[in-house]
């Protein structure tokens, strides 16, 4: 089996969606240089069968593969699904993912699932539940997973651990790595009121193997984390930040709603490898 | 380390507030809104943010799932009828492909949408759509090209041939319905181009099955229904035969077989020893 050891230099990928299967097949870059690696949400292809399969295997086959959960709920205070666990084994067993991510939050509760990616609230207790969760995801599917910090929309009352501080603590406790979203960051620290660059000094270096960006919506007195637009300017500096303290690490443009021709995608690609070559 | 019991609880019922403030319309209320620090932006605002995205995403994916039932009772009606479903019937999986499957049988029991009885059929189809696109390839082993499949059934001691059993592709699924189906579904294909006449006292039936990776639907006879019906079922070619026969006398079996086979409805089949 590969390992997440593969180290990628330079590398920005493209969250591969079913509208650009065909472009990416044809290799129609135009000026744009190929894709580095391709990322899929594993949940798409947890079928037993068919075309989707059929697909991935065709990319597995000449791309670098990175499988991105969003189901796994590691954040719920329910125990983990151990059907959804075996049908994402399935699935990491079939292709050999270059990279396998879950986010950090929770998906629903009490059995009742309302398949949006929810904020835990930060204390002692939920850190050793998700950490707890982290361990045994990662030793049923016996490779370490990397993490994704989410958007949020609110804080809870009863948090006592800032956001920061809280996905440092579930590296170092559980050994993951963190996928770092710079967009969520950003759209954090407006929605929350805190300096994005306390959240980049927080994170231990060596912990980031991925970084996701994405474009948001701003709608007034919110920012939401659509999927559903070009990278702002903001988050291409706060990108060059991270860039500077964690290194050349693995980009993935994000693209998820009204999504673009593929060419688009490939423009915010070569604008993510230029900030990684020279700083801007 | 273990996290204390009283805290643990306290998580789980945040999260459980929380699910009932996105699931309720009325969140204005909510004890959920006491879990949230006060901010500048009201805490019913910012649960607002996650009720819309909620029923936005799941609205999104019974769009697709259900092409043909929005396109038969138009966009607004048919985002209201999957707002209904999505707060009346909990979606149980982390992956969202296993969600909606129950969204036939809740339009048989949503009262605005009384006078299209025909609606949860339409639905089913849908459903089994979807299912049929991910089911696994059936190409198993044992599993044959069509030629060979037949030429070995002709190599069949014609004693046994009666106690064959034949294996379905797991993409099969099989849609009998009161109303006249297949019409309706072919009707609200975006590429249909024929006759706009409906007789309603038609009740018609189809298979829904796979051929390499494109999911067809296909009406059906009644003879061709009991027959596949019973494979499902892994009656004995025998039991699947007089079935058909029941339902059509003139039921013609050779032809049946050789265009099952072909079109990959049938895969296999095994003899008993």
């Amino acid at each position: 089996m590969l390992t997440t050891s593969i180290r990628l230099v330079d590398a920005v990928g493209i969250g591969l969606r079913a509208p650009h299967y065909r472009a990416i097949q044809d290799e129609q870059f135009g000026q744009y240089a190929a894709p580095a690696f391709l990322e899929v949400h594993s949940e798409n292809f947890f079928g037993d069968g068919g075309q989707p399969l059929a697909y991935l295997s065709w990319f597995r086959e000449r791309y670098p593969l990175s499988l991105h959960g969003v189901g796994l709920s590691l954040g719920s205070a329910d125990p983990l699904s151990t059907h959804h666990l075996a049908t994402l084994k399935r699935l990491v067993d079939r292709v050999e993912p270059m990279l396998l991510s879950e986010h950090l939050c929770w998906v629903g509760v009490g059995g009742r699932y309302l398949n949006d990616l929810l904020p835990v609230p930060y204390t002692d207790a939920s850190l050793v539940h998700v950490v707890n969760h982290i361990d045994q995801a990662q030793s049923y599917l016996q490779r370490p997973l990397l993490i994704e910090n989410v958007s949020s929309y609110l804080e809870f009352a009863e948090s006592t651990i800032p956001e920061w501080e809280f996905v440092a603590e579930v590296s170092r406790r559980s050994g993951c790595q963190l996928l770092l979203d710079v967009n969520n960051i950003y759209v954090n620290s407006v929605n929350q009121q805190f300096d994005a660059m306390t959240y980049l000094r927080a994170i231990p270096v060596d912990a980031v193997a991925e970084i996701h960006l994405a474009g948001y919506q701003d709608t007034g007195d919110v920012l939401i984390d659509t999927h559903g637009a070009a990278v702002s300017d903001p988050v291409w500096a706060l990108y060059g930040q991270a860039i500077a303290r964690f290194g050349c690490v693995p980009t993935l443009i994000e693209w998820d709603a009204d999504i673009p021709t593929l060419d688009v995608l490939l423009a915010e690609a070569s604008h993510a490898r230029e900030i990684m070559r020279h700083g801007r | 380390m273990v996290a204390d019991a009283s805290e643990e609880s306290d998580f789980a019922a945040i999260q459980r507030r929380m699910t009932q403030a996105i699931i309720d319309a009325d969140g204005v209320s909510s004890p959920a809104l006491d879990d949230i620090r006060p901010s500048s932006l009201s805490a019913a605002r910012r649960l607002a943010i996650y009720r819309y995205n909620v029923i936005t995403n799941l609205t999104n994916a019974l769009t697709d799932l259900y092409p043909v039932v929005c396109n038969i009772v138009g966009v607004p009606f048919f985002r209201e009828a999957a707002r209904v479903f999505i707060v009346s019937v909990p979606s149980i999986s982390g992956n969202l492909n296993d969600f909606g499957e129950q969204f036939g049988v809740f339009l048989r029991g949503y009262l605005p949408a009384a006078e299209l009885p025909y609606l949860t059929d339409v639905a089913t189809i849908e459903w089994q759509w979807h299912r049929a696109f991910h089911a696994a390839d059936g190409d198993s082993d044992a599993a044959m090209d069509a030629t060979s499949l037949i030429s070995r059934l002709g190599e069949l001691d014609p004693d046994t041939l009666p106690n064959v059993c034949f294996a379905l592709h797991p993409a099969v699924a099989l849609i009998q319905s009161r109303f006249p189906l297949f019409t309706v579904w072919q009707m609200n294909q975006p590429d249909y181009d024929g006759a706009w006449e409906i007789d309603w006292t038609c009740a018609e039936m189809v298979v829904v099955h796979r051929d390499g990776f494109a999911v067809t639907i296909r009406q059906i006879d009644s003879a061709t229904f009991a027959f596949l019906s019973a494979l499902v079922e892994k009656k004995s070619l025998a039991e699947a035969f007089e079935l058909a026969l029941n339902a059509d006398a003139q039921f013609n079996l050779q032809g049946f077989l050789l265009s099952s086979v072909q079109s990959n409805i049938i895969i296999d089949f095994s003899s008993p020893a």
